[in-house]
């Protein structure tokens, strides 16, 4: 028996030293940790904090950030930039020495395949729509283009046989598009409800139509005429070094978007690979696909030099879910002054875990501090205890979305239709109480959704402050005196945060203040994105960080058109007020229009309830240099560095 | 009467079901658990009116207080009390674990026996069976199980959080089952070719006749030690889902969810650790006593260790 | 030989059947894989890419996704779209197999030694005592235990690195708390097995012939009172293989486990699918060779009773 378990023993070792990594590579410059681990580093698809910030590392737009306020300064573009008159043309010249980290001139080519790499269907995701909703004729050419999509998705689908489903079938055959190809068939446009939609695909089905050949047909058709549509987008090139934009409307924050990552240029070398369906540059469903591994530094496939950039760093390893290296790009324009040689930043998903490695000299800065003792660290540096920690109120703001439809998704009557329900609700709600003693991060209290106080010459409104004999007023002049007769109300919230802890809190103010029935619904993080934005829910937390400084970062989500109107508000005034928000000149009364519209908001439709804003804890070492903290957290690597002692 | 007899050959005249009381009883650590765990389980009935009342009781203004004269466990995060938590919460986690181990036991025991008893292809068929459900992602069932009788357990019972937790045993207890059918199965097969089983087949007795009447009476040991023993590791079940954050919903506590809550709240910087000590102490003190009450009667009804 | 074969070519339809229900399971839990908690995704862009990863056409990515899997293709991952789920299960396997199988190796180690000495002192104060520790392993959730260690060894008395990954001070402390509740039961079933044959006529012979005592009891008792731990085994190993989640999130090792849980949370549906598929296979396998060795050493089971 003894036998077996050396036998055991020495197998362990064996394997143990057998799978024993490389030895690690000598520290880095400047190492850090990040809160979660690398979801992408494409710029047109990441929209994680952490891979944004690395995005800004390794690439740069038209501008780039200045530290500390983050206005545009100077970039891959040189100032002064050019602008028309009324403030909707730019024209940009690259610099004669940005290049990429291979050596090559940066073109202005590069940008308009970056760009349009954005906001292709294939490639684009969910900041697509800074640039959908800013450039001219982009929204169109996303929408022409999405559409066509859909209906090729459709032709392949009835060409391989596999089931449909009939709502996204009927959407498709509703959209230009999908008109086209029923009048080719010589089929009747759809009209009407599903049902009507469900008859057409019934027909189309069993038509006698070769899909294959009709869909390569159509693909070689909108193929054709691709580059012609996307002529009409506003974005140009004037010769190799002068980029030409064109705005949808004029946006006084432009500039600022331009070092935004879905706003950064690719290097040509990812046309090696592209995906290709039978020779076409797109897939047979009408998509643009590359191959996804295209961000990484030692990909070699079909002659692909592996991950070229054009910003203060190059990317040297990256190893999934460990580590991630950088090194100073020797090409860059300004690379006398990047600071650190080398930046790695180690991926660590347990935020105790992260702090512990923090403490202990593993790294020299952690981001996003999101334990559940974060509170006592930023105390401690309060009474002068420790100075590694730095708490930094946030452009971004924490909120309950309530459900403005009269009826709920599942055909019950909403138990908030009512706007003074909603007041009530907002009204009863102890700020203070919550900032105090669950977030405890001494969070400025506010009432509004745009961040009090950060953007220059915006006055934000009042809102609906604590008040809860009004609130119960409201709630009795709505036909629930004492909360009789209200169903109860439903919190929805993403589970395994710090999130349940003020759902409670909330619920038991509701309870107490209002006499309504509260109920918790708690979610895993996907479930409760699809549930949010189908509008499944009566209340719904929510957060959302300012991506530019600008109000309308925040107010344009409750526009009705706008995707990310949860609560379904479809409030006329208020879209009126946004419009004309939209086209005035003069900025002061620009700021007041949208002070009035966020005002009306939050105390006419009360669909909003803001709860605090956001505050961002970081941690680093008192000798790291550089690092200038503010509300965006936006900190351009180049500029930091380890001070030796 | 040859089932008498039969009978008789592996039954001693004093009955082994009292021997093996009497080597239960003789077990000091075993008898230590029980009366640890009697004690407990008094306690928190007795104390379930204060704790009922109490358990989300929040004074904000509490929140995160060290132990004190009025809170002898000190306060949460929502500055709720920590005894009247764990008290309650220990209910919930018995209720766990209780439920979780009585559904495994019978659905294991009826299945492992079926499949031992119909033999063959049958048998065949039904283990690889279990070797799928084996195999299948055990957070992904969980989830889905939530997701697909939240509704209609809740219109069931009428409780949000009740249903909550009742899906939750039926989450654990589906899973649980299978170490308990192979078990099962095991020990049917090997009854199976004892004389007084042969006997019994030779004597006309169908095959649900020889399982009530002889196999489940020989079987009632191994039953009871595996039920003792899948109580514990259901409520640990429960804990790890708690830690993953699909758990019991709040504010109903367990000692999984508390020991998670108390784990999160604890570093090198600033201790709350009131917080991870009493519920550890809960939990780990009441796990403990199960564990060797399992222990205890798994000796007790071992035949051959006398 | 015949035998071995039939269960290996068993294995397919098993392990297709865990890949169907897998995947009829993935399909039918709510939510989004692209979606995010607070950014919304423009609804166009949401259908593109749902047909650059064939979300819209579930029939068709179930045979893709078959017949890439037969080439050891697991498809791109959903949630981290840079990579390809070959590669991580690939960087992550190796991992896992590591720590599985030191923690596995660490609890024979200390679970056998102790459940013979147990055995052999039975009630004594070492049996309690080394039962009592055995039974910690399993009265505390191993994030519990796991935090235990990691302030002590690694924070207090600074003997290991806190967390992290790549020589070989990276390993005892993770390894130990994975192997913590395996240790416990494999002491117990030691103990077990130990009692019951140190109670059968052969030992009584081999003490007879005058054998000394501790050559009795580790060599002629032992081998037959491993039998259970080395069913038990089979299990255990592919479970440390892959059931390390809290222990790779405490000492952030990159292993398997951790997508095992993050892959259904995110549902990322190619690693989903590849970590069940990576799994159930470790199990089959594992079942198969402890088996075989079960044969090897107890000439009179043959593998098809198993």
């Amino acid at each position: 028996m003894r036998k077996t378990l050396m036998a055991t023993l020495l197998l362990a070792g064996g394997v143990a030293v057998a799978l024993r990594a490389p030895a690690p590579v000598p520290r880095a410059d400047f190492t850090y940790i990040n809160r979660g681990s690398f979801n992408t580093l494409d710029p047109g698809q990441m929209n994680y904090h952490q891979d944004i910030m690395v995005a800004m590392a390794l690439w740069e737009g038209l501008t780039s950030p200045v530290p500390g306020t983050l206005e545009a300064g100077p970039g891959t573009a040189a100032p002064p930039f050019e602008v028309d008159a009324d403030r909707r043309r730019y024209v940009f010249s690259l610099r004669p020495d940005a290049r990429w980290s291979n050596g090559d001139p940066v073109t202005a080519a590069d940008f308009v395949r970056g760009w349009r790499r954005a906001i292709e269907p294939g490639t684009a995701d969910v900041y697509s729509e800074l640039i959908a909703a800013h450039i001219e004729g982009a929204r169109a050419y996303v929408n022409w283009r999405g559409e066509a999509v859909s209906v090729l998705s459709l032709v392949r689908q009835l060409q391989k046989g596999s089931p449909l489903d009939r709502k996204s079938a009927a959407t498709a055959l509703r959209t230009a598009a999908g008109a086209a190809l029923l009048a080719r068939l010589g089929f009747e446009p759809v009209e009407g409800g599903p049902d009507a939609a469900g008859g057409a695909l019934d027909r189309l089905r069993s038509a006698p139509v070769d899909w294959e050949r009709l869909g390569d047909e159509l693909l070689d058709e909108h193929a054709a005429e691709m580059d012609r549509r996307f002529a009409q987008v506003g974005v140009r090139v004037l010769d190799p070094r002068t980029l030409e934009v064109r705005l949808a409307r004029p946006a006084a924050y432009f500039l600022d978007l331009t070092w935004f990552p879905i706003y950064y240029p690719v290097h040509e070398s990812i046309e090696l690979l592209r995906e290709r369906y039978k020779g076409r540059l797109l897939a047979d469903t009408g998509i643009v696909a590359y191959d996804p591994q295209w961000t990484k530094p030692d990909y070699r496939r079909r002659g692909y030099p592996g991950l070229i950039t054009n910003g203060p760093y190059r990317l040297t390893d990256w190893v999934f879910k460990q580590r991630l290296r950088m090194e100073r790009n020797p090409h860059y324009w300004n690379a006398a002054a990047v600071r650190s040689a080398t930046i790695e930043s180690i991926d660590v998903e347990y935020q105790n875990s992260a702090w512990m490695l923090f403490e202990q000299g593993y790294a020299d800065m952690m981001s996003d501090l999101a334990m559940d003792y974060t509170p006592e660290l930023v105390r401690a540096v309060r009474r002068g205890l420790r100075d590694d920690v730095h708490a930094i109120p946030a452009f971004g703001t924490y909120y309950y979305e309530l459900n403005a439809r009269p009826v709920l998704w599942d055909g019950r009557p909403n138990p908030v239709a009512d706007a003074r329900v909603r007041r009530a609700l907002a009204l009863a709600v102890d700020r203070q109480q919550l900032v105090d003693h669950i977030v405890r991060l001494d969070n400025p209290v506010s009432a509004t959704l745009v961040p009090p106080g950060q953007i220059p010459g915006y006055r934000s409104p009042p809102g609906l402050r604590r008040d809860p004999d009004r609130a119960r007023s409201l709630l009795a002049e709505a036909g629930y005196p004492g909360g009789a007769g209200l169903a109860p109300i439903e919190i929805l919230y993403n589970t395994g945060f710090r999130h349940e802890d003020a759902a409670q809190a909330i619920k038991r103010m509701w309870e107490t203040e209002l006499g309504v029935r509260v109920e918790l619904v708690g979610r895993e993080t996907k479930a409760f994105a699809e549930d949010k934005a189908r509008g499944r829910f009566i209340v719904a937390r929510s957060g959302w960080f300012g991506d530019y400084l600008d109000p309308t970062t925040f107010l344009d989500m409750l526009y009705s058109t706008n995707g990310h109107n949860f609560p379904g508000l479809r409030d006329a005034r208020y879209d009126g007020l946004l419009d004309a928000a939209a086209v005035e000149p003069d900025p002061t009364r620009r700021l007041a229009l949208l002070s009035e519209a966020e005002g009306y908001l939050l105390e006419g439709p009360a669909v909003i309830l803001p709860l605090y804003t956001y505050v961002s804890v970081y941690a680093w070492k008192p000798n790291v240099r550089g690092l200038t903290p503010n509300p965006r957290m936006t900190f351009p690597f180049q500029y930091i560095y380890v001070e030796k002692r | 009467m040859p089932e008498v007899v039969a009978e008789r050959s592996v039954l001693p005249p004093a009955s082994p079901w009292r021997r093996s009381l009497l080597r239960f009883r003789r077990n000091r650590t075993a008898m230590a658990g029980l009366a640890f765990l009697a004690v407990l389980s008094a306690l928190m009935l007795a104390t379930l009116p204060w704790t009922l009342a109490g358990y989300d009781a929040q004074v904000l203004s509490l929140g995160r207080t060290p132990p004190s004269w009025s809170h002898w466990c000190g306060c949460d995060t929502l500055g709720r009390d920590l005894l009247q938590r764990c008290l309650f919460g220990g209910l919930i986690s018995f209720a766990v674990g209780l439920g979780a181990a009585l559904l495994s036991v019978t659905v294991g025991v009826l299945y492992g026996a079926v499949a031992a008893l119909a033999g063959g292809r049958v048998d065949n068929a039904m283990m690889r069976f279990v070797d799928i459900l084996y195999g299948l992602p055990y957070i992904l069932l969980v989830i889905l199980m939530k997701v697909a009788f939240e509704r209609p357990m809740t219109g069931l019972i009428g409780h949000k959080p009740a249903a909550n937790v009742v899906i939750l045993v039926a989450a654990i207890g589906s899973v649980s089952w299978l170490t308990m059918a192979r078990v099962i199965r095991g020990q049917v097969l090997s009854l199976r070719e004892m004389p007084f089983v042969e006997a019994a087949r030779a004597a006309g007795a169908g095959p649900l006749g020889i399982l009530g009447r002889h196999l489940l009476p020989n079987l009632v040991g191994p039953i009871v030690v595996y039920a003792t023993l899948a109580v514990p590791q259901a409520i640990l079940q429960e804990s790890f889902l708690s830690f993953l954050g699909i758990g019991v919903a709040r504010p109903v506590p367990t000692w999984g969810v508390l020991a998670a809550e108390g784990v999160a709240a604890i570093n090198t910087v600033v201790s709350f650790w009131w917080m991870l000590l009493f519920p550890c102490l809960f939990l780990g003190t009441a796990l403990l006593a199960l564990n060797f009450v399992g222990d205890g009667l798994r000796d007790a009804f071992d035949p051959k260790s006398s | 030989m015949r035998h071995l074969a039939g269960r290996v070519f068993l294995m397919i339809p098993v392990l297709w059947a865990i890949y169907t229900v897998t995947f009829l399971m993935v399909v039918a839990v709510p939510g989004n894989p692209f979606q995010q908690a607070d950014r919304q995704m423009p609804e166009a862009v949401q259908r593109a890419l749902e047909a650059r990863y064939d979300m819209d056409d579930n029939w068709a990515y179930y045979w893709q996704y078959l017949w890439g899997v037969l080439h050891l293709d697991f498809g791109p991952s959903f949630q981290y779209r840079d990579w390809t789920c070959t590669q991580i299960i690939a960087d992550a396997l190796p991992v896992s197999v590591l720590l599985g199988v030191s923690a596995v190796a660490l609890a024979v180690a200390v679970g056998v030694p102790v459940g013979v000495v147990s055995a052999v002192r039975r009630n004594g104060l070492f049996d309690i005592a080394g039962l009592t520790l055995a039974l910690i392993g399993v009265s505390l959730p191993t994030f519990v235990t796991g935090t235990a260690l990691l302030l002590l060894f690694a924070v207090g008395l600074g003997w290991a690195p806190v967390a992290g990954w790549g020589t070989l001070a990276h390993l005892p402390l993770p390894a130990v708390t994975l192997a913590l509740p395996f240790a416990a039961y494999i002491a117990r079933l030691t103990r077990l097995g130990m009692l019951d044959v140190l109670a059968g006529d052969y030992i009584r012979t081999a003490r007879a012939k005058g054998l000394s005592p501790a050559r009795v009891i580790w060599r002629h008792a032992l081998k037959n009172a491993f039998l259970p731990v080395l069913s038990f085994l089979g299990p255990a190993l592919a479970q440390a293989m892959t059931g390390s989640f809290v222990v790779e999130k405490l000492f952030n090792v990159p292993g398997l486990g951790q997508h095992f849980v993050n892959s259904v949370l995110n549902l990322d549906r190619g690693l989903i699918m590849g970590t069940v598929l990576v799994y159930s296979t470790l199990l089959v396998v594992m079942n198969l060779a402890v088996d075989l060795l079960y044969t090897a050493v107890d000439p009179r089971v043959r593998v098809a009773d198993a």
